[in-house]
């Protein structure tokens, strides 16, 4: 039997449950599974790639840290803006990657570029990181923002960040690919994930509010942003490698990059170098392991062919971070976005550091 | 495809679309069931539904002839037909590779025709029904030996012989991968067929309705095994889709949901570690571990059921409760009464009763006992530690019975208070509880080694007692336990309905909240799916 309730009446039951639903969620996580708050602002970088949001504040709290982040305006994670030209006996070092490199859960002097700034400066070097770093950055990214926006800076070193997300982030992007001859072509000359719909969204008020806020949209931010990038990734050729069988109880075991997808990241990589060399930087790419308790890491640079690692010049903390590894020791953040502590920072830096002061560095071009 | 995932979503709204259009033509919606089965189960592997398709061909014929009557041409052709074109269309696309499988199903076809035939020619009707429940039970076992428990014997014959100096004996072992749900599907079909024999069940003379009754999509994989008696005519009943239904269907769905995706599939993080390397572990971990696992199988398989009774109900079916609280058990005969009752009764009424039960003596009751509880152990698994769960199980059953306790407790709750009855069900539970814990040490534990290592450190308190573990496991299962306190003390499971409606909204939303935001990133497969 049809409801008499009439549909208007029924609406006006259901907009204050909507909202007493939300007001639920919100109280929900913020008592049983607080968020990491972490707001990403990012914006066209007029390039065709994304860029951070110049002259942006904003605060990353989790119930491990709450720190600030504050970008120049030049779009660089830095409290002031970089000179250009280079100034003289400056020591500059470009940094390329994603959340890691720019220091995300991690105050300016903590992170990764603030740490090399600190520790050169303590060694009587002055010098300055060129953070060129984006959240959600793969290698193809990376590659673009080098040309269109690191050489105007003029490094004398460019440190490309590998982690364990580039294959499928550069997948993802679609700017690059290969032709037949396995060269590296350009495919797309935009990416911009999201970043209309985020300039719309912006635009309502108590938007901006809700994003630093708000539990319950970060909570549903990160949820729709996994759901979308799984979706993107599904459309891509994506071969599975074979999987042994799994054990009782146990997950099955991660897929692998298919070999089609590692040459475009060799290639990308490779680009990265040559882009680096013929501005007359050295070049180094930097790993950043995977994690998988207090204890346990292993090398993101196992999804490179191991033939063509050993081509390029690598530094890796994972020696330093499993000689130092406690149960007590925190060299990964675990209640935010799994991000290297203060201490990880440090010791990732201090590769950086010694690579420098190593004398390996190519002399400026005369 | 898992319950819990978005491809069985879409499965399901479209299937339920087209179950709705075919309200009221009900062939055609048994027909639609089990095209629905068959795709569901497909979507794991498509060769195995050849051994669902044989065992179904192969009990409906059984099935007939277990019941006195003469087959007749037409049902063996119909059956023989249904077993090679059903298992000619999942083969197909994978040819030529799977020609090994056709020509496999080629000869069980005419084997099972000659046996019928066969079977047709015994004048003597108790004779011929023997021989047709001779035939269920022996192709039934004969799938789950050679697929389930081929290797395993053939390794541990191997071990025997090399213990006792026997060496170089090469046995050689089978490339294969165990079909989700055959333990459940063949002993549904074995269960048929013996009721059939024993007069409790008429024969279905129609092989849609059975093959229906048998791949049954919501409790296919991971049950509960189904009674004939109980799920079989509701194929033959006109079902309209309800909207009572689909509201009681969707809640036991979602809070079977929550039980899986919540509390188990988080507690899994938590157990796998511990049992991966428990000699790395204090005492207080290992205790942790203990409790989070007895909530982890809990959640995952009473999870499960749940979702199937939802799924079944919002479609018309009823199907078996297969958990009613066994962790307020007060005995084993109890915790057996409540956990994966659809097993134990099998066991029960097709074992147990029929080996003598406790009618042949005191010494023969525990005997019978122990080899029920050895081959339900066995069941679960090729694995020496599920043996060796089985006679855990069975000697507490009856090490309980030895002890009277049973009887013992129906005599004390004649004359005691409530509240002296009420402590007394505290103590008793919170003993068996414990026991229950020790089982599952030895049910999860990967091997003998492992079980030994866990054993040891348990019991090790120089390793400490500390853990920072426990305040996580009872984060998961506080909301879990909080329910089943209502719902012990109300004596019943379904006590949504009966809520006051603000406390209704807030559960609900409480629930769903959770569903959503605390389930792990990772979907994690059910752990029955390996049995």
């Amino acid at each position: 039997m049809a409801s008499k309730t009439p549909f208007a009446k029924r609406l006006v039951f259901l907009v204050p449950l909507a909202l007493y639903t939300a007001l639920f969620a919100e109280v929900y996580l913020r008592i049983l599974l607080p968020q990491p708050m972490m707001p990403r602002y990012v914006t066209d970088g007029g390039d065709g790639i994304r860029g951070n949001l110049p002259n942006a504040r904003y605060r990353h709290i989790t119930p491990e840290v709450d720190v600030e982040l504050r970008i120049n305006g030049q779009g660089i994670r830095a409290d002031h803006n970089l000179a250009i030209p280079k100034p003289e006996g400056l020591t500059r070092i470009a940094i390329l990657g994603d959340s890691f490199f720019m220091g995300y859960e991690a105050d300016l002097e903590d992170s990764f570029a603030g740490q090399i700034e600190s520790q050169l400066a303590a060694r009587g070097v002055p010098a300055e990181v060129v953070n060129l770093s984006v959240s959600g950055f793969g290698t193809a990214e990376s590659l673009v923002a080098l040309e269109s926006r690191g050489l105007t800076f003029e490094p004398d070193l460019v440190v490309l960040e590998w982690h364990s997300t580039d294959p499928m982030d550069n997948l993802r992007s679609g700017l690059f690919g290969l032709d037949q001859h396995g060269v590296l072509r350009r495919d797309n000359q935009t990416y911009l994930p999201a970043i209309a719909t985020r300039e719309r969204l912006m635009r309502i008020p108590g938007y901006a509010f809700l994003i630093q806020h708000s539990h319950l949209y970060a909570a549903l931010r990160e949820r729709a942003g996994r759901f979308v990038k799984n979706l993107m990734v599904m459309r891509m050729p994506w071969q599975r490698a074979p999987e042994p069988a799994p054990k009782r109880f146990e997950k099955a075991a991660a897929s692998e990059p298919s070999p089609d997808v590692s040459a475009l990241d060799r290639a990308l990589v490779r680009r990265v170098q040559q882009v680096a060399k013929g501005a007359g930087a050295d070049f180094v790419l930097f790993d950043v392991p995977l994690t998988f308790s207090r204890t346990e890491f292993a090398t993101s640079l196992q999804l490179l062919d191991s033939g063509f690692v050993e081509t390029l010049p690598v530094l890796s903390p994972l020696a330093r971070f499993r000689a130092e590894a406690s149960p007590d020791n925190k060299l990964y953040l675990e209640e935010g976005a799994g991000h290297w502590s203060p201490r990880g920072n440090e010791i990732a830096a201090e590769l950086v550091t010694d690579y420098v002061l190593s004398g390996r560095l190519a002399p400026p071009p005369e | 495809m898992l319950f819990q995932t978005p491809t069985f979503v879409v499965f399901f709204a479209i299937f339920a679309g087209l179950y709705l259009l075919t309200q009221g033509r009900l062939r055609l919606q048994n027909a639609l069931i089990l095209l629905g089965s068959y795709i569901f189960y497909a979507a794991w592997d498509e060769r195995f539904l050849v051994l669902i398709i044989a065992s179904t061909a192969t009990d409906f014929l059984a099935g007939l002839g277990a019941s006195g009557r003469r087959l007749s041409q037409q049902e063996t052709l119909q059956s023989i037909g249904y077993l090679i074109i059903g298992s000619l269309l999942p083969l197909l696309p994978t040819l030529p590779e799977s020609v090994g499988y056709l020509a496999g199903v080629v000869f069980f076809a005419v084997s099972l025709s000659v046996l019928a035939h066969l079977g047709n020619r015994i004048d003597e009707d108790e004779r011929r029904r023997r021989y047709f429940i001779t035939l269920s039970v022996c192709v039934n076992l004969g799938i789950l030996a050679v697929f389930k428990y081929f290797n395993f014997f053939a390794d541990s014959l191997v071990a025997t012989l090399a213990e006792l100096g026997v060496e170089n004996v090469s046995w050689t072992t089978l490339e294969i991968v165990l079909p989700v749900g055959i333990s459940f599907y063949t002993f549904q079909t074995i269960s048929y067929s013996i009721d059939v024999h024993r007069g409790e069940v008429e024969p279905s003379e129609h092989l849609l309705e059975f093959a229906a009754f048998v791949a049954f999509f919501p409790q296919l994989v991971a049950g509960p095994v189904e009674r004939a008696k109980q799920l079989l005519p509701q194929f033959f009943k006109t079902r309209r889709v309800e909207w009572s239904a689909i509201e009681t269907g969707v809640t036991l769905f979602v809070w079977g949901l929550f039980k899986k995706t919540v509390v188990a599939d988080n507690l899994a993080a938590i157990v796998d570690p511990i049992f991966a390397a428990p000699s790395s572990m204090t005492s207080g971990d290992l205790a942790v571990g203990l409790l989070a696992f007895a909530f982890q199988i809990y959640g995952d398989f009473s999870g499960y059921s749940d979702m199937a009774r939802g799924i079944a109900r919002i479609l018309g079916f009823e199907i078996m409760l297969n958990f009613n609280l066994p962790y307020f058990s007060r005995t084993p005969s109890e915790f057996w009464e409540r956990w994966h009752i659809s097993l134990s009764s099998w066991l029960r009424d097709y074992l147990y009763i029929p080996l003598g039960g406790n009618r042949k003596g005191v010494a023969m009751t525990y005997r019978n006992l122990m080899l029920t509880m050895l081959l339900g152990g066995l069941w679960h698994g090729a694995s020496w530690t599920f043996v060796l769960w089985g006679a855990y199980q069975g000697g507490i059953l009856v090490l309980y019975r030895i002890a009277g306790v049973d009887a013992w407790i129906r005599r004390f709750g004649k004359d005691a208070t409530p509240a002296a009855r009420r402590a007394l069900d505290v103590a008793l539970t919170s003993v068996m509880f414990v026991l229950v814990l020790l089982g599952w040490m030895i049910f999860r534990a990967d091997d003998l080694d492992v079980l030994g290592a866990y054993l040891a450190g348990l019991f090790d308190f120089s390793r400490g007692l500390t853990t920072d573990r426990l305040s996580d496991v009872l984060f998961y299962i506080a909301p879990l336990l909080f329910i089943q306190v209502l719902q012990h003390t109300k004596g019943r499971l379904e006590i949504f309905p009966e809520l006051p409606g603000f406390a209704r909204l807030n559960l609900a939303l409480f629930v769903l909240a959770s569903i959503i935001f605390m389930q792990p990133s990772q979907t994690v497969a059910f752990i029955y799916f390996d049995f």
